[in-house]
């Protein structure tokens, strides 16, 4: 092979992996949905906390997912306050730690009875208590994808992908009324690629940030929608 | 790249403020970044040899006092308290210093719990109602490649010694104590110490819940003939909790591969 038609084929090669970044597409599908058992709404002065459900449970929420909700819902218009999480177990010691925290709703008003749990629940401010429950899977995968390098130089051949499914659910309980207000969840399905043709182009799916960001939104919708 | 979003109103199931929606959001994400995939080379760790020193505080418990003085004696086994376990397949040593922060625990606790709390030097004192000696009966942990998922995992069961003040053992309560931490949160090291620190917490929530309940813990305190018991044991009888049940069985070892999440580990002992 003579080097004036190498050269082409390597710039032809190169072209072909830029345009695979630029223009392909890792899909996804999101689905956000809410139920909501009585009207909402806060006031001046009064906060959210997030809190994930206990791992006494089973569950496996994972911590970053979480931060990212409690992040996004103090973003944008109808923003909301959040009292930090570990502040708040650390004023209701012990009764908000991972095995002793209520497990449902129904649990609100033995919490509340017990010593000094409700004036320091009112002198946080904290009116709602948002329980996040869930986490993100891999749930298949395939392909192949192989690399060399050698004297020359390298290069990747092949493809591989995966499908990630994210699926959280927010359960909001209205301490001032002592119910639950209701529930919104978000389930993100995606399918992540890297074919590569010499250099490898990863076209990443990111559900989990999509199902914080959706479930984020609905949240700040859930709870100001009854807000003057 | 933009999505198409739809938002369709059902039917409420109660008239008035119920009101459920559903949105339903495709998206179609472009990728406009080439990042460069990393492999990431293994690292030797050989030498490594991780120290966990807790040296936090304690949240002040919200708990009404017994009307009790009790005496707490701290042994050095306790306020010394090391652990150190080499894991073969590593050859990475763990070891976990406590002792410190066993005190701090066990102050915050009693310190709430009881209306007067007087450090004793053993396990007999004068004017006193009730002697405390908690100690630690073991420590095992788990690292996320043992337990196959992402958590750090620490298990401590303490045993508290309840004695008359003339130095009669009334009972050997055992408290276990489990936490983790999400390793993608912290690094290594520092998610092990979170998850110890946890573990602690949960111990010091089971004695003090154990305090408010009718168990063992709090009919050894109180002392058979305490006048308290019966009626405040009688409205708690209904009260139920796993960690309660556990109180009232005989310690066993911890198991040898704790894979196992807490809860299931704690209803063995």
């Amino acid at each position: 092979m003579s080097p004036e038609f190498s050269l082409p084929m390597t710039r032809l090669r190169a072209c072909l992996s830029v345009s695979l970044c630029l223009f392909a597409t890792a899909c996804m599908t999101t689905r956000v949905e809410g139920l909501k058992n009585t009207s909402t709404g806060i006031g001046d002065g009064q906060s959210i906390v997030i809190v994930e459900a206990s791992y006494h449970t089973g569950n496996q929420t994972e911590d970053k997912f979480v931060d990212c909700v409690t992040r996004e819902v103090q973003k944008g218009s109808a923003k909301l306050a959040v009292f930090p999480d570990q502040k708040f177990a650390d004023a209701l010691f012990p009764w908000f730690e991972p095995r002793t925290m209520p497990q449902g709703p129904n649990a609100l008003p033995e919490l509340m009875a017990k010593p000094g749990v409700a004036t320091r629940i009112r002198e946080s401010g904290v009116r709602y208590i948002v329980w996040i429950n869930g986490n993100t899977e891999r749930t298949s995968g395939g392909g192949s994808l192989s690399c060399a390098v050698g004297p020359g130089g390298g290069g990747c051949y092949g493809l591989a992908w995966w499908e990630n499914d994210s699926s959280y659910e927010a359960s909001i309980w209205d301490i001032e009324d002592g119910e639950s207000a209701g529930a919104v969840s978000a389930a993100v399905r995606g399918t992540s690629m890297i074919p590569a043709l010499v250099v490898p182009v990863p076209l990443i799916a990111r559900t989990q940030s999509a199902a914080c960001k959706g479930l984020a939104k609905e949240l700040r919708n859930f709870i100001n929608e009854g807000s003057t | 790249m933009g999505g198409r979003a739809q938002k369709t109103s059902l039917p409420g199931h109660d008239a008035a403020a119920a009101r459920s929606y559903v949105s339903q959001t495709m998206t179609i994400t472009t990728s406009n970044k080439a990042t460069a995939i990393l492999l990431a080379a293994g690292l030797a760790l050989s030498g490594c040899s991780p120290s966990i020193e807790v040296t936090t505080t304690f949240p002040e418990p919200l708990v009404d006092a017994l009307p009790l003085t009790a005496g707490i004696y701290y042994t050095d086994a306790l306020t010394n308290y090391t652990y150190n376990e080499e894991l073969p397949m590593d050859n990475i040593d763990w070891t976990f210093s406590i002792g410190a922060a066993n005190q701090l625990l066990f102050e915050s606790i009693f310190n709430e719990t009881f209306a007067t709390v007087i450090a004793v030097d053993g396990p007999s004192a004068d004017g006193i109602d009730v002697i405390l000696e908690p100690a630690i009966q073991a420590l095992e942990f788990s690292l996320p490649r043992q337990s196959r998922n992402n958590q750090y995992a620490v298990w401590i069961r303490y045993t508290i010694n309840v004695y008359s003040p003339d130095g009669k053992l009334r009972s050997t309560v055992p408290v276990p104590g489990y936490g983790e931490v999400d390793s993608r949160r912290l690094k290594g090291k520092e998610s092990m110490r979170e998850a110890t620190v946890w573990a602690m917490r949960d111990a010091a929530s089971i004695i003090i819940e154990s305090l408010t309940k009718d168990t063992a813990l709090r009919r050894a305190v109180m002392g058979e003939n305490s006048p308290g018991e019966g009626t405040q044991a009688a409205d708690l009888a209904d009260s139920d909790g796993p960690d309660m049940e556990a109180l009232e069985s005989t310690p066993e070892p911890l198991p040898e591969n704790p894979t196992i999440v807490g809860e299931e580990f704690i209803s063995e002992s």
